[in-house]
Order: structure tokens, then sequence, then C-alpha cells
């Protein structure tokens, strides 16, 4: 993780959705800067609400996840502030959190209604992680991360520079490569084929 | 246009970089041609795969943001004898007044608690515990390192293990062993958290991040961890999580 992202200096929504869109090292400092500004203002609603500090933020940080699907797929269109926005999946997710856990039953009356829909969202279990990781796990380390940093939507100019390729030319190439290897990974397994596609739409 | 051209071009076409004319011919070899259907679709569930991965990175990065927001909140007590000697009085004295109230109140700190109940899990990697002769095994040096309680070079170890086969469900069970030795529970729960919760080592883990909670002084999950193999009478970790509930009270 790069030293020095987070900033005191406020940014506006339009320059984080921007920087989200772009991908690459400017997603990753937009989503830097919410996550360290808004993160105790989540950890306060979901301490009132029967929940831990570490829950919040787990709670938060999928928050995030999805705030980040929903610009990058047109679901989140400005229609509110970003801190709107997150409040309100981070309170939903909560919510389904809570429902699942033995606490729900003493205190589902009280918990606040009306709830936002954000995007839809799923809890993975850790088996299931596994298995898409034991996938990605096939992969030389070069190609895992050319392909993670391609999915993360960074220039190919960045990836040279971050992995030390000659030029954006080379990691193209090594990207396609790399893309084939993954498909032959996946084309043997049609578990995970399914799986992936229950959880990604 | 030749069939192998309209494969060579699924990836394009996925991107949005075929012009309208191209998109349009292959759109319409996509509804005729099951094979290429099949292709589009493999490539799609390929690319569903890395978005999945990549949601998986955007959560350690923000895992090691929060790590770091708390290293920079936490605040460093600087030694006793660095501080002039009415502060150092001051401290003894206040000192001795909170430990006659917890002497009187009774009972150790979850801290306390945590780390007499803490023993770093045995090896069950190398049965020799010397350093591998193979040098490519990291492994075994790593658990080397382990067992003779060099934690900080085990970590080491892990860590370049980890970097190139992150499902290394062994190197990272004992990554987390190694920072809780170190007395780092917060990066010691975030590695248990990613481990399976099936599996030979799954018991382990819960004892493990139910310590590590107490270490961090979160009773409330440290509990509900503890109470729930207390309640399994063929939970492998039973009778002591019975006993540290006890003293909990």
């Amino acid at each position: 993780m790069q030293k020095g992202i987070y900033t005191a200096v406020k940014r506006t929504d339009t320059d984080l959705i921007e920087s989200i869109q772009r991908g690459g090292q400017a997603c990753d400092q937009a989503m830097a800067y919410l996550y360290r500004t808004y993160v105790d203002r989540i950890v306060q609603f979901v301490l009132s609400h029967q929940g831990s500090a570490e829950e919040a933020k787990d709670v938060f940080q999928d928050a995030i996840i999805s705030l980040l699907t929903g610009i990058r797929e047109g679901k989140f269109a400005g229609q509110s502030s970003l801190y709107t926005y997150l409040y309100a999946i981070s309170k939903n997710l909560w919510y389904k959190r809570f429902n699942r856990s033995v606490r729900a039953d003493a205190y589902r009356n009280s918990l606040e209604e009306g709830v936002e829909d954000g995007p839809d969202l799923y809890l993975v279990a850790d088996d299931q992680q596994h298995q898409i990781h034991q996938l990605l796990g096939h992969l030389k380390d070069k190609c895992r991360e050319v392909l993670l940093l391609w999915a993360q939507k960074y220039a190919m100019k960045e990836i040279a520079e971050q992995l030390g390729y000659r030029n954006e030319q080379v990691v193209r190439n090594k990207k396609n490569l790399c893309l084939k290897e993954l498909k032959a990974q996946v084309k043997q397994h049609p578990e995970v084929r399914s799986l992936i596609r229950e959880m990604v739409s | 246009m030749a069939q192998q051209q309209f494969f060579d071009q699924v990836e394009a076409y996925l991107d949005g970089e075929l012009d309208a004319e191209a998109r349009t011919r292959f759109e319409a070899a996509l509804q005729q041609d099951s094979e290429l259907a099949a292709e589009v679709a493999l490539a799609e569930d390929t690319r569903r795969l890395l978005v999945f991965a990549t949601q998986q990175e955007y959560k350690e990065k923000l895992r090691a943001i929060d790590a770091d927001m708390e290293a920079k909140t936490t605040p460093v007590v600087r030694p006793l004898w660095q501080r002039s000697w009415a502060q150092a009085a001051a401290a003894a004295v206040l000192l001795l007044i909170i430990s006659s109230v917890l002497l009187f109140r009774g009972g150790p700190s979850s801290q306390a608690l945590a780390q007499d109940s803490f023993t770093p899990y045995m090896d069950m990697i190398s049965y020799k515990g010397s350093p591998a002769i193979d040098e490519d095994s990291l492994l075994l040096q790593a658990m080397y390192a382990y067992n003779t309680q060099d934690y900080k070079t085990a970590l080491q170890g892990f860590e370049q293990i980890l970097q190139t086969n992150p499902t290394q469900v062994s190197a990272r069970f004992y990554q987390a062993q190694s920072y809780l030795a170190l007395n780092q529970p917060l990066p010691a729960l975030a590695v248990l958290q990613k481990l399976p919760q099936d599996g030979p080592l799954a018991e382990a883990t819960q004892w493990y991040m139910a310590l590590a909670y107490l270490m961090q002084d979160d009773q409330a999950n440290a509990k509900q961890l503890f109470a729930e193999m207390a309640q399994d009478p063929n939970h492998g970790f039973q009778l002591k999580a019975e006993a540290l509930l006890e003293k909990m009270k």
C-alpha cells in the first residue's frame, strides 16, 4: 500500500467519482479518502445498533467496494451525496448481517426502517473464496499480478511502471497470454463458473 | 470472415473495442455459432472471476488502511526514565492507586488473560524442526524460525511464501501464530479471518481468533467465540474455552 495516500484536503464527490471511474491508483486514493473520512461515523452507527467496531469496519469496507462497483456499472449516478449513499449501503448491510445473528430477535423492532437499497451484495463463505483463489493460485505470480491490476482498471502504462515491464505493449501481450491461461483454468472448473455467476453480475 | 477471426475478437468485443460494423458482424456470428457463444461465455466468466478477486484486493487494501489508521492513533508511552522526576513520581503514585483498585476488584485484564492462555500452535509441518537442506523449501525455513521463536524472521518467510502462493493455508495459519506471539492481535486477526472455516485447522483458527479479540480487549467477540467452542462437546478447545470464560466472569 502506497504511503502518504491520505491527505487532509477535502475532495469533492465529482472528483472522487471521476477517480473511481479512472481506476488504478486514482481509484485507490479515492477509496482511501472515503474510508478515512467516514469510517468513524459508520462505527458509531453500528456500535449504537448492537455491533462492534470491527464489524462496523468490515461492513463499511464492503460498502465502499459496493460503491466502486455501483459507480463502474452506472448504478450510482450522483442521485445523492457519496456519503449518503455509503451510509445507506452500510446500514442495509448491517441490517442483513444482524438478522443472521442471534441478537436479531431481541433487537429487530428497534432497528431503523426504510433503509435504501444499495447494489446487491453477498457474503461469500470462506470455502467458496478458497475455491476461487485456488484457480488464481494456478497462475504464475506475474500473471496474477498483471491480471489483477488490469481488472482494477490500472492503465497499461501504470502496470508497466509498477511491475517493471519495458513498455505498455509488453504488458498488453502479457495480459493477453495470462488471460488465455486463466480461461483454460476456468474452463476446467465448471463448479467455480456457476459460483462466480451467482456472485458477480 | 474466417471463423477463427471471430474467436480472436472475443476479448475486443467484451472490451467494447470493435467498431460498429465489426460488432454487428460479430453479433451476427454469435447468434449462429454455439461454439463462439460458449467462448464468449467463458471469457465473461473469467472476467467475473477477476472482478471477484479484485473485490478481495480492495478489501485487503481497505484493511491495510484501517491497520495504518489504528497504528497512527495508538498513543506512544515513553518509558518512565525519560520523564522528569516529578512526572515519574506522579506516575508511580497513580500506578499504585490503579493497582490497588484492580487488586480490590480482582481479576486479570483481558490482555493478561489472553497472554496467559496463548501458546503458539505446535509445528505440524516440519517434523525435525531443523533448517531445510532444500533451499526451495521456504516453508520449512520459515517453520524453523518459528520453532526457534524468531517470529520476525518467520513472518518474513511466511510473507514471501504467501506472495507467490496466497492460498497456502499452513503459511497463513502460522503467520497468524507469529503475529500473536509478537503481541500483534490486529494483523493476526486479519490473517485468521482469511483461513478456511473447515478443515483440520478450523477449530484452532477459531480458538486463536478468540484470543486475538481478547488481546484487543474486544470481550464481546471473544466471549461469543469462546461460548461457541464451550458449547460444542466435540470441539478440540472446548475445555480451554470453558476455563477462559470462567475467568472472564
